[in-house]
């Protein structure tokens, strides 16, 4: 019987590295916690209904887009760990997906999907101060007739 | 001596003839001037008119672009939009035919 002994050493090496890289101890230190505020609005160019979030879009941003009546659906707040997907069931039956990393500047990657009965909505990331609000929009290309709009905010808790 | 002095001075005012007439003439002419000068209100219409048709004109020239897709992205099946409001808030917009909206 012979053994391909290269073979065997490039295979032991591997698996001592990959066994080494799982061991590492993560360099990230502990996860951080975030309050995140959640505010979901429809905007459409027609059709009736409250145009109750009209204030809460900034008025600049209004006149850049098509869009006559904006309405609340909902407003959502919850606390999130780093690095873990938090789900959140928003307007009855949109399910929100959250999940943020905190970068070594102090920024915050925040990653967003919206989904409506395996539907999808919104998927989008952000990378925003502490504290910060950041505008998220989604709309199709070929009909621009309604949109939805997020209002996001993540503020680290010390 | 004094009595002439005083005669003098007298003297030297005008009547009461005279004074009428002279009122009579400055009043006359103004008249005449009024009558004659066009209506001093005219230039505030044209002055507000002006400054509404100056301001009108900054605000088309300066207004913001709507955002439009270009040609060459008519094909694309999403188009991500980054924005930053004059107030510095940042607006991500994202365009997919995918959404169910």
């Amino acid at each position: 019987m012979r053994f391909n002994l290269p073979a065997i050493a490039i295979l032991l090496v591997l698996a001592t590295a990959g066994n080494a890289a799982a061991q590492k101890p993560d360099k990230k230190g502990p996860r951080r916690q975030a309050e995140v505020r959640l505010q979901v609005i429809q905007a459409s160019s027609s059709g009736q209904g409250p145009n109750d979030a009209a204030t809460l879009v900034p008025a600049e941003l209004k006149t850049l887009l098509r869009f006559s009546r904006y309405t609340l659906l909902d407003a959502a707040f919850l606390r999130a760990t780093e690095r873990t997907e938090q789900r959140i069931t928003v307007a009855g039956d949109i399910l929100g997906e959250v999940e943020f990393e905190v970068q070594n500047d102090g920024q915050i990657d925040v990653k967003l999907e919206l989904r409506r009965t395996n539907s999808l909505l919104l998927d989008t990331r952000a990378t925003v101060k502490s504290g910060e609000t950041v505008v998220l929009g989604a709309s199709r290309m070929r009909d621009g007739s309604s949109g939805l709009i997020v209002l996001l905010t993540t503020k680290l808790i010390p | 001596m004094r009595d002439d002095r005083l005669r003098e001075i007298l003297s030297a005012s005008p009547g009461a003839e005279q004074t009428e007439w002279r009122s009579a003439r400055a009043r006359k002419r103004a008249i005449t001037e009024y009558e004659a000068s066009p209506p001093r209100t005219i230039w505030r219409p044209v002055l507000a008119a002006g400054l509404a048709l100056l301001l009108g004109g900054i605000w088309f020239v300066e207004r913001p672009a709507a955002p439009s897709l270009p040609a060459s992205a008519k094909e694309e099946r999403r188009i991500e939009m980054q924005w930053q409001l004059s107030d510095g808030t940042r607006v991500n917009w994202v365009m997919d035919d995918r959404y169910a909206l």
